[in-house]
């Protein structure tokens, strides 16, 4: 299986000198396509850190990051910007919709902005909103819209398009405990249909949806979950019905 | 320390050993015991997908509350980890006794 990203080896320093805090020290973390991986610790552990260096939005001061085959290390702002936006989708716990816009406006935004007409990004922003189960939505403006259903739009947003990477950022904390679920399924059914997941949370419940749990401390990976558990399909030592 | 709680929670048992041995030996041991807590919660979080696809209720019921145990363990484990550093930083080198 090839990665869609992976992190070598990759620190972190701000500042500088005596000075300088290591928000992550020689990180590795390898995520295939299909796979979903959640990063747990404590605040201040670098996982928003992992998470920006992942998608982009911030460069390593040591170490590589290479997205889908590409070394982020080696573009320049402009491909950088042109990679985000095309490859890797964002979720985050400010759920940042434009309140003047319908839920498909918001979803086809993205894809505008990145060239694609106005009919086609309406098309495949629909296609992204049937996706979260959200067609029937589409005219809604957010504030019409529960925050689940925001939170639905915001993955919708996330998934549209070809995006082979998806992040979230803490994408249940301003939702109930059963819109919360609702999200990670849908966070889960996409990555079950290819993408690759990176879901920075600090609950259990919802980290354990991942294949993977990835325990952060001082900026260094001190654990994880082992990878391909038994599924419960027979009833595995985790059936408690 | 209530001995009634010592005699019948083995997670604390087993922290509370740990803590004779020192600072980091008792964190290999909470992050050991979270690690396997969220593999068993991964098991219980497969369990319920599959039940809430089956529109199996009373299962679904039955594995929240199975959750919620884990849940709360692995939460007792974060405030410990907490709990043994602070402690540790307050006591210097000498570690928490």
């Amino acid at each position: 299986m090839t990665a869609v990203r992976e992190l070598e080896e990759v620190t972190r320093l701000y500042g500088s000198g005596r000075a300088a805090v290591r928000a992550l020290d020689g990180v590795s973390l390898q995520v295939g396509p299909g796979e979903l991986v959640a990063v747990m610790g404590p605040s201040g552990s670098g996982k928003s850190t992992l998470l920006n260096l992942a998608g982009g939005l911030d460069r390593p001061t040591a170490g590589r990051v290479v997205v889908d085959g590409t070394d982020l290390g080696a573009l320049d702002r402009r491909r950088l910007a042109a990679l985000r936006r095309r490859r890797v989708g964002y979720v985050f716990q400010d759920l940042n919709l434009l309140p003047g816009l319908t839920a498909a406006e918001n979803v086809a935004l993205p894809l505008e902005l990145d060239g694609a007409g106005t009919r086609q990004a309406r098309v495949e922003a629909l296609a992204a909103l049937d996706l979260v189960g959200l067609a029937e939505r589409a005219a809604a403006f957010p504030d019409q819209l529960s925050g689940g259903e925001r939170q639905q739009v915001a993955i919708a947003r996330a998934v549209a398009g070809r995006r082979v990477l998806l992040l979230a950022d803490e994408p249940t904390g301003a939702l109930d405990s059963l819109a919360g679920e609702a999200v990670l399924a849908l966070l889960r059914a996409r990555c079950d249909d290819g993408l690759a997941g990176v879901l920075v949370t600090h609950e259990a419940r919802y980290a354990a949806v991942a294949d993977r749990v990835v325990f952060l401390t001082d900026g260094r990976v001190v654990d994880q979950t082992a990878a391909g558990a038994p599924s419960p399909a027979g009833g595995g030592p985790g059936a408690a019905g | 320390m209530p001995r009634e709680l010592l005699a019948r929670d083995e997670l604390l048992v087993k922290v509370v050993a740990a803590l004779e041995e020192g600072v980091e030996p008792t964190r290999r041991v909470i992050r050991a015991q979270r690690t396997a807590t969220l593999e068993l919660l991964q098991r219980h979080a497969r369990t319920k997908a599959e039940a809430a696809r089956r529109g199996q209720l009373a299962r679904l019921l039955a594995v929240d509350l199975v959750i919620a145990h884990a849940e709360a363990d692995a939460a007792w484990l974060d405030r410990c980890e907490a709990r043994v550093v602070a402690a540790a930083g307050a006591a210097g080198a000498e570690g928490p006794r």
